[in-house]
């Protein structure tokens, strides 16, 4: 019966890695700009061996801080195969191995092996973790090792499990800030304890306060900067106002709730309800104080709304799991003990409808955003017909495309850390692709060292224009490059701003 | 016996605090810069020398503003005497700040606690921010801990002698300011209401301080309206702020206070006064650097439990102590770095010696950012138009709209009305202080070569004359 659960467990992981790779594949580019900027620092490190902590094509010569263990783990992978490869079958590999650890997490806590393969197929198909699989991203080795370090923080008085976690714990602080939505977490675990008069463990108790420590000390280790540079507004990115509540949520409810999954989120939260109201019990309060840690950091607005979802969507696909165990057993004490293969069965199949389904059309809608190849030849026609130091204006949500495709100098992309004027850039940008003056254009682009303009479906969705209102007035821009979907325009050396009197 | 039972650990603490303190200076050496740190340490040195060449002043000497004559001003002026002042606010709060530890150790054995207690609770104090801000930056807080400190030792014997002793102490910190007075007092009632004696001294020291705080302050205060210059300063040193908490010792502070908490009907008061101060301090800053010591006081009471405490996962005993010793140690090298950092360098220093060298003592004033006003005074030795204590409301506006303005005869027409004769413009005015880039708005206008002419320049700082309307 293991050895069966065990294959089961195998078939759901190569079905879950099967499925990611099948979206990822299906279309020749990433889905985001974001996964560009990984995509560069791992060639960096391809090719020179480090990644690139200051960039001369970022705006205003950038210095990035952040840590490179993500884009070295998937350097390494490119060394087998070519770059975008790697950058695709890496983060999925990873983050289908979630399945594993959701089982092994679910398994302890119910004790069958069976819910536990159960939980694991359902945290494949989270529908807004599975919809990241063409975006290069961290999260996607990040929150299958959390969830790792959670199983190994549940064993902690096992000799090895215990070194196990410290170890990981260790290299995760180092990874990515996010560790710190465990540390909310296990710091919330004790006050639900201490609030039940539960009792303490003291082994969990020392364990927890190494944690916060060590984590606290690696991430001022790692981003003190950061810290002196922008204080407590750091939590925000230093993303200029008119962005910032996209970044943190341009989702309404009822779409987070389909990209969480309605039988999780349903059920969990009935199980959060039930054990937090009616009937403590400490194993549970762990993932309650992870669903809470995410939670409030999601309505505090301190963590990015798609990343907060897949945290809490795949705590309440644990949290299920208790449900669904204590359902099994509560049907099979009643006289309809016989129905009960048919009631699994019939958990599976709405489960297929309200999380594989969302979660196969997400991913299709998100491939279907991808970046076009009429968008890839006008960067490539940048890259190979103007001079290497052109600066090229496009929309801040194209930077990193600007600096990775077209190789040239963006204006601004989607790193503001260490810049002070990050609000009036973005303003600028705005009214280089939306004034119809064309002597404001010009000084703002002489301003900023730009050559070139990025005209792209990109920035027509973003400033709602058809076309550059300049553009048809004035004699300072020519359009040098066209496609179906891209413009690019030069400014002519000939107009320059100057003072006069 | 544990390790740190040793007593030489002790002796060992203050060589390492010595360090800890030296550390601003080291760094700051190091990176070529030999001026010391800090804006407001720029005026009490210039206050002090004016105090050593010609005795203790009415009036503030370049404003003619109330003076309130401090304590601090008079120790540099007297050290003055026997070392540079320039050398005198570097070297006075570095002793200054050995001299409290070791009172702050005493204090914490007379009030029965023990050796290795005292010991943790030491040890966080040094490794805290604000010790080393307070100690390294030469200002008032560096005499106002050594005045505290000593004076509660000597409250705490129980010989009268001791106690008479102790007025020459408190008086000192009464005079330093209003906040300090008041926390002295809540300070010493707490303490006398809580062991049940020496309320009567209570009576008496309150009486003193009452009675300096009539002599000295309320006139201070009938003439300004105000109870002197305040610290301002953020709240975690992580985040940039001088005077702030570390975000590990809030956190080891919150743990002690957790291993504690069973203490609090007896201590009922001092949790009041606890709170109390926590809580001010967010309103009036100078409470910050008092709240550090209760932080520091929890932290080291949970560094102490933690490393005596029998761990049920003994591999993570050693491991974890070492973790927590690193997250102090840590924000405190950081902040060490912080303020080696901190204005003025010797660039900068170099362009007011110029202004200094090349100006007639009868030659207008310097317009310069607010936040550069006392080393102008100190190094140029002239008068500016605002401070950082000379500030009022209708000349910082002005200042402002000169400083973003683009109209060449209005700039023309304040600098001639308020008497301006040269212009401090550095490289940080440019990265957010004033403008976002060069070439803007005033520094536009300063190519002007009919108005203005630059005298002098480096890779830092430039200095512009006005030629006059």
């Amino acid at each position: 019966m293991k050895r069966l659960w065990g294959v089961l467990l195998l078939l759901v992981f190569i079905f879950v890695l099967a499925s990611r790779l099948y979206f990822a594949f299906s279309v020749p580019y990433f889905s985001s700009d974001d996964a560009y900027f990984n995509v560069r620092q791992i060639e960096n490190i391809r090719t020179a061996g480090f990644p690139l902590f200051s960039d001369s094509l970022s705006y205003s010569r950038n210095t990035f801080i952040f840590s490179p263990v993500f884009h070295y783990m998937a350097a390494f992978f490119s060394l087998f195969m070519p770059v975008s490869f790697a950058a695709n079958i890496f983060p999925n590999f990873f983050a289908s191995l979630t399945v594993f650890f959701v089982y092994l997490i679910a398994r302890k806590i119910t004790k069958s092996s069976g819910i536990g393969v159960l939980a694991g197929f359902i945290s494949g198909f989270v529908p807004v973790f599975f919809a990241s699989m063409n975006d290069v991203s961290v999260y996607s080795f990040v929150i299958p090792l959390f969830f790792l370090l959670i199983y190994l923080f549940m064993r902690i008085r096992d000799k090895y499990f215990f070194y196990g976690y410290l170890f990981l714990l260790m290299f995760l602080s180092f990874v990515h800030p996010i560790i710190l939505v465990f540390c909310f977490g296990l710091i919330l675990f004790q006050v639900l304890i201490i609030m039940e008069s539960l009792g303490h463990d003291r082994a969990e108790l020392e364990i927890i306060l190494f944690s916060v420590f060590f984590i606290a000390w690696a991430q001022f280790l790692i981003y003190k900067r950061l810290f002196l540079f922008h204080g407590l507004s750091v939590v925000w990115q230093n993303i200029p106002s008119s962005l910032l509540s996209e970044h943190f949520s341009s989702i309404s409810a009822v779409e987070a709730i389909y990209m969480v999954g309605v039988i999780p989120l349903i059920y969990g939260a009935y199980v959060i309800f039930r054990y937090l109201f009616k009937e403590p019990r400490k194993d549970v309060y762990l993932f309650i104080g992870f669903a809470l840690s995410t939670g409030l950091l999601l309505w505090l607005r301190l963590i990015e709304f798609r990343v907060g979802l897949m945290f809490f969507g795949l705590i309440l696909v644990i949290l299920f799991s208790y449900y669904f165990k204590l359902s099994i057993h509560y049907i099979a004490q009643t006289r309809a003990a016989g129905f009960l293969p048919l009631f699994v069965g019939f958990v599976i199949i709405v489960f297929v409808l309200t999380s594989v389904l969302p979660s196969f059309a997400l991913a299709r809608a998100t491939v279907g955003k991808y970046i076009s190849s009429d968008e890839i030849n006008a960067l490539l026609w940048i890259k190979e017909n103007t001079p290497v130091n052109a600066g090229v204006a496009a929309s801040v949500r194209e930077g990193n495309l600007i600096t990775a495709v077209a190789q040239r100098k963006n204006i601004m992309d989607s790193y503001f850390f260490l810049h002070k004027d990050v609000g009036q850039r973005l303003d600028d940008i705005r009214r280089i692709f939306t004034s119809s003056l064309e002597i404001e254009v010009v000084g703002l682009m002489e301003k900023y060292g730009a050559d070139y303009i990025y005209f792209s479906p990109v920035s027509m969705n973003e400033f709602k224009i058809s076309s550059l209102p300049f553009i048809s007035a004035g004699r300072c821009f020519e359009k040098v490059y066209g496609n179906r979907a891209v413009s690019v325009y030069r400014k002519l050396g000939a107009c320059k701003l100057k003072v006069v009197g | 016996m544990k390790l740190f039972e040793k007593k030489i650990f002790l002796v060992c603490l203050f060589f390492v605090a010595l360090i800890v303190l030296s550390l601003p200076y080291l760094f700051r050496f190091s990176e070529g810069n030999h001026v010391f740190i800090g804006s407001w340490p720029h005026y009490q040195a210039r206050m002090a020398s004016f105090i050593a060449e010609n005795g203790i002043p009415g009036t503030e000497p370049l404003f003619n503003s109330p003076y309130l004559v401090n304590p601090y001003h008079l120790l540099l002026a007297g050290i003055s005497f026997l070392i540079p002042i320039e050398l005198a606010s570097i070297v006075v709060p570095i002793a200054l700040g050995l001299v409290s530890l070791l009172f702050f150790y005493l204090v914490l054995r007379g009030l029965k606690l023990s050796y290795l207690r005292s010991f943790f609770i030491v040890l966080v104090f040094v490794f805290s921010p604000v010790f080393t801000a307070v100690f390294s930056l030469s200002t008032p807080f560096a005499l106002v801990f050594v005045l505290l400190f000593f004076g509660f030792f000597l409250f705490q014997r129980k010989s009268w002698f001791f106690f008479l002793l102790s007025f020459i102490p408190f008086s000192l910190l009464a005079a330093c300011g209003v906040i300090h007075s008041i926390v002295l007092l809540l300070v010493l009632f707490v303490y006398c209401f809580s062991v049940k004696k020496k309320l009567f001294r209570f009576y008496f020291i309150a009486a003193l301080v009452l009675f300096i705080g009539l002599a000295l302050h309320l006139p201070y205060y009938l003439l300004t309206g105000g109870i002197g210059p305040l610290l301002r300063s953020g709240l975690i040193t992580e985040f940039g702020a001088v005077y702030g908490f570390s975000v590990f010792s809030l956190l080891l502070g919150g743990l002690g206070l957790f291993f504690v908490w069973s203490y609090k009907t007896k201590y009922y008061l001092a949790y009041f006064l606890i709170v109390c101060i926590f809580a001010l301090s967010f309103f009036a800053r100078d409470l910050l650097v008092y709240a550090n010591i209760v932080v520091c006081f929890f932290a080291g009471l949970a560094f102490y439990s933690l490393y005596m405490r029998e761990w049920e996962l003994s591999d993570l005993r050693n491991f974890a102590l070492l973790v927590i010793f690193c997250c102090l140690l840590f924000s405190s090298i950081s902040h060490a770095v912080v303020l080696s950092r901190l204005p003025p360098g010797d660039s900068f220093v170099e362009c007011l010696e110029w202004i200094n060298a090349n100006s007639s003592d009868s030659a207008g004033l310097v317009f310069a950012h607010q936040s550069d006003g006392f080393f102008v005074e100190f190094w140029a030795e002239k008068k500016v138009l605002v401070d950082e204590g000379y500030a009022p409301a209708d000349l910082i506006v002005d200042s402002e709209r000169i400083w973003h303005s683009s109209d060449l005869k209005e700039v023309k027409r304040f600098f001639s009305r308020k008497g301006i004769r040269y212009i401090l413009i550095h490289e940080d005015l440019f990265s957010g202080a004033v403008w976002n880039e060069k070439g803007k708005e005033l520094h536009f206008l300063l190519t002007n070569p009919e108005t203005f002419k630059r005298g002098y320049h480096n890779s830092y700082c430039e200095v512009w004359e006005f030629k006059g309307e």
